[in-house]
């Protein structure tokens, strides 16, 4: 019934940094949150698109996007590009109700053409590789044995386990440091959270 | 597909309290097809030191065969099992003699001292650049993956 996403502030280029406080997670209505990787100036044209579509929905509408459409929006928007696409390596988070009422979290994971897909977790951008195994281990209890401790993910675990994967990202790929922000998403809205990260 | 991902695999070596750990997948490839799934990458040069090749398999075969014909005779030579930082030169030279024709194998060494008992392990690129770790090494198509997994779990003095 929550959602959390991580990612970091620096944005490089080649082996030089541009900026250590540049923010990839960015809202989408009240409890919706997108974070992009890859080329920045498509992410931020990107998230311009999409923050318009959203408000135009509203409009129309009358109530705001929820996560599953803002995710078939985002996919939409991308497939619109196919044969000149837009270089963003999306993530969707959020929290929805479903139908009996109950607030479900959701994060969708995109390729650069709009195919997408809900998963338990997600990881990407350039140390994606690097943290997305652990992910599997100690969010989806993959590859544990049978008699290994599977510990549920309360709120206070999953923000750790985010940080630890920064951390280990940050340690051994180039581009991934500085700081990394954490967001968490319930019912209530969205909150961030930066925590520092090595600066080499 | 690259060259060095055509037949795939995964290795890491960890250091511990007074050990080491070897560890590699089993599964045989070509592309995306599956040839067998109990295959050997491991292959030991000494009582206490082995060598895992990762990358392409008949020159991960090759290179072992032929580092273990060199082994053989400098440790008839000299009469004592190798230590493995002599090892590390032994693979590094190999491999630098095709310097521009190379394998595309790159070796991880696990092993022990043979005199101190103290803990060695060590990874290659293909042409021979040695790089010897105090902590862990990955190798292979999987070794970001398993990179993220070390840096994450590893801790010093790990016991077995």
């Amino acid at each position: 019934n929550a959602e959390y996403m991580g990612g970091h502030t620096r944005l490089s280029e080649g082996y030089s940094i541009l900026s250590r406080d540049v923010e990839r997670i960015q809202s989408i209505g009240k409890n919706c949150v997108i974070g992009q990787a890859g080329f920045h100036g498509d992410n931020q044209f990107l998230y311009k698109v999409l923050q318009t579509r959203a408000k135009i929905f509203e409009f129309d509408h009358g109530q705001a996007l929820d996560c599953h459409s803002t995710a078939s929006l985002l996919s939409n928007l991308l497939y619109s590009r196919r044969f000149f696409p837009i270089l963003s390596y999306c993530l969707v988070a959020g929290v929805e109700q479903d139908s009996q009422g109950q607030w479900k979290g959701r994060v969708y994971g995109y390729d650069v053409v709009g195919s997408f897909e809900s998963r338990p977790c997600e990881a990407t951008g350039e140390a994606g590789t690097l943290m997305l195994p652990l992910l599997d281990n100690q969010v989806e209890f993959k590859n544990l044995g049978p008699n290994a401790e599977r510990v549920p993910l309360t709120r206070e675990r999953a923000v750790g386990l985010i940080q630890d994967v920064l951390q280990a990202a940050t340690e051994r790929d180039i581009m991934t440091g500085d700081f990394g922000q954490i967001v968490l998403i319930d019912k209530d809205g969205v909150q961030q959270r930066r925590i520092p990260l090595r600066r080499d | 597909m690259s060259i060095d991902e055509y037949n795939g695999c995964a290795i890491v070596a960890m250091v511990g309290k007074d050990c080491v750990a070897l560890a590699t997948d089993t599964r045989f490839g070509v592309q995306r097809s599956t040839i067998t799934t109990d295959f050997q990458r491991v292959f030991q040069m000494g009582p206490r030191l082995f060598v895992a090749m990762s990358g392409l398999v008949t020159d991960a075969y090759t290179v072992s065969a032929r580092l273990k014909y060199r082994l053989n005779l400098y440790e008839l030579r000299e009469n004592r099992p190798v230590s493995p930082s002599v090892f590390v030169s032994m693979v590094s030279n190999l491999l630098y003699e095709r310097r521009f024709g190379p394998y595309f194998s790159t070796p991880v060494i696990a092993g022990l001292d043979p005199t101190s008992g103290k803990p060695f392990i060590a990874g290659f690129d293909c042409i021979g650049d040695p790089s010897i770790g105090s902590d862990f090494i990955t190798d292979g198509t999987a070794g970001e993956q398993l990179m993220g997994m070390c840096e994450t779990f590893w801790r010093p003095d790990l016991n077995k």
